[in-house]
């Protein structure tokens, strides 16, 4: 496995991107160079988020513009920038895909070809470094919201990825487990890339952007950027109610 | 309710003995009751069904449960033939399911569920040249494993919504939600897939993924 | 990225073989004042091959085959092993993998119908599928185990039939109704408002 690059993290850039949709345009986002060790993002449902998001690990190929982690292209070198990103995503259970929470996390490991002891070791490790190594021989169904994170953080973690990619990491937890969460996210070296709409959690962050209709429309350091958010939030709730989601949009693609 | 929750085997002379080779001679039995059903046969079979048993050592759960399905079966072919027929075929069909049910139990009690499915799974290695990944296979199995808890809970949610509702458990308006969830589900668990580099299996190097077409790329 | 398709495809198999093996654990219901209760691990068939199509829809069916002959508990009420499907219903649940398969052939053409009709194209594939082909499979192979003359063993399965054929009806419309709210790549044929969606 490749050592943790220094606390910079890899550079992502993204130039001249446009994301379409069913013939709509649902994220433009003209020049971003992420560096920052803590990056946040807000913005309402629907705002683009999540499919940022996607474009940092190959998951969501751009309609035009370019993507760059670390000179590689996300679409073209996924092996290489899957590496190097690690993505976590909303709702943990989904992410785990094996029955037993070791053989879950080791998933991404036997997938590299690392031998059985080692994975062993390194999941055993990965685990109790969260907190978790009580849960090993545990089914993934049997497993609370809160331990549900963990593994699915876990699993990821384990990768050594660069970078950490979260959509919405405290969405599906209560507040003790989200506070929890928040201090397990402070203490990790390398470069986080969160999704959220858990202020707390991006108080401490280097860097907010803001999307709103697939736009930036603010990127700042947390206390501005947040009450940036913050207004136009309060805009919005004054004013009239979204349109439905569209027919035949699944989960993946509609509105959270 | 976990669908590995299942007993594991005693120890005993057949649980030594390859679960492949197991089930091709329970194979090889089903093939002889269907197409050589003469008594004689059918009462070696039992013979050698009685013996299997008695070297698996079943747990008594298991012989309950399967003695149960048996006598069912039997009982019912048994009534049916003394009916259309005479005592001699009831007795005969009685006969067969018994050289049937035997070594099937005894085949089960004496292998561990996991051994069980490898070899199954492992009998898709062959399909590799029609292009069939094992891996790929497995996953799904094991996905399939994973998954049917949660959606047994969301079935059981439904169902809870609909007697809530006041109205009483419709089947249509049960599958309709647990098939649209189920889909769903299916697409995040396809990203997490790809994500967790399931794909990058057996490349060594970084580099450019040769499977990689842009036409193609997820748009949800 | 075919990393992607290909991805989808296995989890819509696995995630379809867990409905199927789900609505086997759904407890069997008494309908139309039957005498003989119908279970709802057919209807999970047919509606693999409805809705996936035939090759998804068969992958998922032979996953719940595969699973039973590991000795786990997904067949209909909990049970599994190798010995139900030698048995005497062995014929039926074989069925299901060429059940879902033509069931999701014939649906694929049904979905090219005029809206008016699809749902009825739908409950015919259904009826080819996870009745007829089925039972083509059930019938001798009962015979042939339990050594019941041919002809018993059909008018014994007789009295499944109409429990099968409402089923047939519920799939139909089950799938008709699925299509309409999520898309089924593989099945797409312009199923949704009969306009054209722009690829993203």
């Amino acid at each position: 496995m490749t050592a943790n690059p220094p606390a910079a993290g890899p550079r992502i850039e993204l130039r001249d991107v446009v994301v379409r949709r069913d013939g709509r345009t649902v994220l433009t986002v003209p020049q971003l160079d992420l560096t920052q060790r803590r990056i946040g993002l807000v913005g309402a449902n629907g705002s683009g988020k999540t499919t940022l998001l996607r474009l940092l690990n190959g998951l969501l190929a751009p309609t035009g513009g370019t993507v760059r982690v670390d000179g590689l292209d996300p679409v073209r070198d996924g092996r290489a920038v899957r590496r190097r990103v690690g993505f976590v995503f909303a709702d943990p259970g989904e992410q785990i895909v094996l029955p037993v929470v070791g053989e879950d996390v080791a998933f991404g490991l036997k997938n590299r070809g690392i031998p059985a002891p080692e994975r062993t070791a390194m999941v055993l490790d990965q685990l109790a470094r969260l907190g978790a190594a009580h849960l090993v021989d545990r089914s993934a169904h049997s497993l609370s919201g809160g331990e549900r994170q963990l593994v699915a953080l876990a699993g990821v973690l384990v990768m050594n990825p660069a970078t950490l990619v979260l959509d919405e990491p405290t969405g599906t937890l209560d507040l003790v487990n989200a506070l929890r969460f928040t201090t397990l996210l402070a203490g990790l070296d390398l470069q986080v890339v969160a999704a959220s709409h858990d202020l707390d959690l991006l108080t401490d962050f280097d860097r907010v952007l803001v999307l709103a209709d697939g736009r930036l429309v603010a990127d700042d350091e947390p206390a501005t950027a947040l009450a940036t958010y913050r207004g136009l939030a309060a805009r919005a709730a004054a004013g009239p109610a979204p349109r439905p989601p569209q027919r035949g949009e699944r989960n993946g693609a509609a509105a959270r | 309710m976990s669908l590995l929750e299942t007993s594991s085997p005693r120890p005993g002379p057949l649980r030594a003995v390859g679960a492949g080779r197991k089930l091709v001679a329970l194979l090889a039995i089903g093939i002889l009751v269907a197409a050589v059903p003469r008594p004689v046969v059918l009462a070696a079979l039992t013979g050698i069904g009685l013996l299997a048993l008695v070297l698996a050592r079943p747990q008594r759960r298991d012989l309950v449960r399967l003695g149960a399905a048996w006598a069912l079966a039997a009982a019912v072919t048994a009534g049916v033939q003394l009916v259309t027929a005479d005592r001699a075929a009831a007795l005969g069909s009685v006969l067969r399911l018994t050289a049937l049910a035997l070594p099937a139990l005894a085949v089960m009690a004496s292998t561990a569920t996991e051994e069980l499915l490898d070899t199954v799974l492992s009998a898709a290695r062959p399909l590799r040249h029609l292009g069939v990944r094992p891996d790929s296979v497995a996953l799904t199995a094991a996905l399939t494993i994973r998954f049917v808890p949660e959606l047994a809970d969301t079935a059981a949610r439904l169902r809870d919504a609909q007697r809530a509702r006041g109205a009483r458990p419709q089947l249509l308006a049960l599958a309709v939600p647990l098939l649209v969830h189920a889909l769903t589900t299916s697409e995040q668990v396809a990203q997490a897939v790809v994500a967790r580099s399931f794909f990058d299996r057996g490349e060594p190097a970084d580099g450019p993924s040769p499977d990689t077409d842009p036409a193609l790329c997820a748009r949800a | 990225m075919s990393e992607t398709v290909r991805a989808r495809a296995i989890a819509e198999v696995a995630l379809m073989a867990g409905v199927i093996i789900v609505l086997g654990l759904v407890p069997p219901l008494y309908v139309l004042g039957l005498p003989v209760p119908i279970t709802a691990q057919t209807l999970g068939v047919m509606l693999a091959g409805a809705v996936l199509g035939a090759r998804r829809g068969g992958l998922a069916a032979l996953v719940v085959l595969v699973l039973c002959a590991a000795s786990l508990p997904v067949m209909v009420g909990g049970s599994g092993g190798v010995g139900v499907l030698l048995g005497p219903t062995g014929g039926y649940a074989l069925g299901f993998v060429p059940g879902a398969v033509v069931t999701g052939l014939a649906a694929r053409r049904a979905l090219r119908l005029p809206p008016r009709t699809r749902g009825v194209g739908l409950v015919g594939a259904c009826l080819l599928g996870g009745v007829l082909v089925v039972y083509a499979l059930g019938i001798p192979w009962t015979a042939a185990v339990t050594g019941l003359p041919l002809r018993t063993a059909a008018l014994g399965a007789l009295v499944f039939v109409p429990g099968d054929l409402l089923k047939a009806v519920l799939a139909g419309m089950a799938a008709l109704l699925v299509h309409r709210q999520v898309h089924v790549e593989q099945m797409r044929e312009l199923v949704l408002d009969d306009e054209a969606r722009p690829r993203a």
